[in-house]
This record gives structure tokens, sequence and C-alpha cells, in this order.
């Protein structure tokens, strides 16, 4: 390498170190770019806390409607951070730094701005692994929309409501919200995306979308 | 010089938007730490400087420096200077060091556990992707 060529080198370093500082938005902007289906500006997904809200709000609607009464808010929560995995980020699974010392036991809700994310997996003192509803043995009964119809919530990379009574008016926009023992009832997962019948015609089945990704959340809230 | 650095860069974006494609599907490959483990073994260090740089940016380390992005920036250059210590042939060294580093990284971001069936995917698939650039840009040494 000549001379002028280490210059250059070094100039560009020094350039790059100082936008990595200084500048690290450029950076998203480039990821962005370059990682498909993310949003480029203008969508509900820009604001994460207004989706949560509109969501949380739309959930509680659903409740009130299909159940005439509201349903007891949680007793108490621990609010955690979210260890960063990045850049591997395992969606099935989220390391957060509450454990059992916080009150945190395993099988509680963890929510993000009101949405259950997942339940507790295992606890440690200072530590909890969660088990998130894009984990693929992710399984809990759910109910959806104004009609409060019951469904099992099947987890994965692209989790559904699955096992819904056939003739069941589920529609694009229904809330899905928790119906399990063991959590809280009512808390908001997702809302319906798309319906169709399932492969042996006895049921109908909802994709789901979600008002948040799982991979840019911080901090998370635990039952206790 | 400029060419072989921006057929680096190119190989970089490359499997940063793979990456990030997958990742949208729920597999998560770390391709970029397996192209930058790689680029130890054929960049001189201020050239593979620039490429780490470039990968630091776009992978971007906010909110907070985290042990991960530390072993994604750091690991390619011990590995850049080991290779002058360990002489095996450097296919098989650019294997080993991409292994390693996938453990290393691993065992970071899962704070001592290593989650098997991820990691052996990940490992497996860097290890591909990293003898895939390795070939030709060796030989345009």
């Amino acid at each position: 390498m000549n001379r002028k060529d280490g210059i250059v080198l070094i100039v560009l370093a020094v350039i790059l170190f100082g936008l990595i500082l200084l500048e690290p938005s450029y950076g998203w902007t480039v990821r962005r770019f370059l990682t498909p289906g993310a949003p480029t500006g203008g969508t509900e997904t820009d604001n994460p806390t207004l989706a949560a809200e509109n969501e949380s709000l739309r959930a509680e609607i659903a409740k009130l409607t299909a159940e005439g009464a509201l349903a007891p808010a949680p007793a108490g929560s621990v609010r955690a951070m979210v260890y960063s995995r990045y850049p591997l980020n395992f969606k099935n699974e989220l390391l957060v730094d509450a454990g059992t010392d916080e009150g945190v036991a395993t099988g509680k809700a963890v929510t993000f701005q009101g949405i259950m994310i997942g339940s507790v997996l295992k606890a440690f003192p200072d530590s909890a692994l969660v088990q998130t509803i894009f984990d693929n043995n992710f399984r809990m009964p759910v109910r959806i929309g104004d009609g409060g119809y019951d469904a099992l919530l099947a987890g994965g990379s692209y989790p559904e409501a699955v096992s819904i009574k056939k003739g069941a008016s589920v529609a694009r926009g229904d809330i899905v919200y928790s119906a399990a023992p063991g959590f809280p009832y009512g808390l908001p997962l997702a809302v319906v995306a798309s319906t169709s019948t399932s492969p042996d015609g006895l049921f109908e089945t909802a994709t789901l979308s979600f008002s948040y990704d799982i991979n840019e959340i911080e901090t998370v809230t635990i039952a206790r | 010089m400029t060419l072989k650095l921006l057929a680096g860069f190119m190989i970089l974006v490359i499997a940063l938007a793979l990456q990030f494609w997958f990742a949208s599907g729920g597999w998560y490959l770390d391709l970029s730490f397996a192209a930058l483990i790689t680029f130890a073994f054929i960049f001189d260090i201020w050239q593979f400087i620039i490429l780490i740089l470039v990968a630091v940016f776009i992978i971007n380390w906010q909110p907070a420096v985290s042990g991960e992005i530390l072993v994604f920036s750091l690991y390619p250059v011990a590995v850049h200077y080991l290779k002058y210590i360990v002489r095996w042939e450097v296919w098989v060294e650019n294997l080993a060091a991409i292994l390693i580093g996938s453990v290393l990284m691993y065992f970071v971001a899962g704070h001592g556990t290593i989650h098997a069936p991820a990691f052996f995917i990940d490992a497996f698939s860097g290890m591909l992707f990293g003898t895939a650039v390795l070939l030709p840009l060796y030989r345009w040494q």
C-alpha cells in the first residue's frame, strides 16, 4: 500500500468513526434500505407508542363489549430492561434484567406498553428468560373481537389464531386478547390480519399483525 | 487496492442485506460477522478497519455499546493478528476462526449459555458464506 492510499484509508476511517459516534442515525437509514419490509416513513409503525395505545384501547372496547364488565387491572408488576442480543436477535426469547429477587416468577405474563408479548419461561435471581409469542412452542387460549370468539394462539415466526369456531364473525382488525388461566384477562396480543378456513375445513384460522417489532423492544413489564 | 476494497465492500453489503432478509423471515444468520472474519485473511489492516467500521455503522451500536458489538468489531481484528501465529491452511484457519467467533458471540449474547439449534445453523451458514467469500478473494492477493 503506498502513502497516498494509506492517507485516503485513514481519512475514510476517521469519517466513518465520526459517523458511528456522532450520526448513527445515518446507519439506521442505510440499514432500513437493506431490510425488506422496513417502514420508510409516515406509517403507524413509526410511532409504536401510539399504535400500542390504539391497540390497548381497542382491546378494552372489545373486552367491555364482550364481557360487559371491566377486568381487574394487574395487581403489581415489575419493569425490566431487555438485554441486547444484537446482532443475533432471537425472536422466540428475550433475556430481561429482573429475576426472582424482584418478584418475577415462572409463567407470569410479560407485556410491552400494555400488549402481551410472552411469558416468563425461567426465572433466575437477577434475570429471567421470556418465551415470546414468536416461539414455535408457545400456545395459549385467546379470545377475538367484540364477539369474544375462542381461539388458540399458536406461536411461531408468524403467530396465528387457530381453532376458531367456523362461522364466527372474525374480521380483519379484530383484537386478539388473552383468556388463559394464570395471565391477566384481556391483555391485547395482536390484531387479526386475515382469516381463512383450516385445511380440515372444521375451523377458521386467523393470521395476526403486530404493532411492535420484537427486536426493537428495550423494556418490558412483568406481572408479579 | 481500490477494486479489491470495493469488492470487499460489496460482499459486506450483500452479507448484511442477506442477514436482514433472513432475519425478517425468522432466521438469524450472522453472515456479516463471518464475512469480517474472512476479510481478516484477505485485507491489510487499514482496509480491514474500514470494512469493520462500515459494518458497525450499518449494524449500529445504539442504544448502548453491547458485548455483542464489541465481539463483532474486535474479534475479527484479533483474528487478523492471530493468523501470523497460527500457520494452517488458510481455509482451515478461516473455518476455525468463524466457528470460534460464533461460539464467542453466542456465549456473550446468551450471557453464558448457547442456544444450540440457532448456533449450529448460524455457525454452519457463516462457515459456508466465509468459505465462498475466501476462495475468490484470497486468489486476488
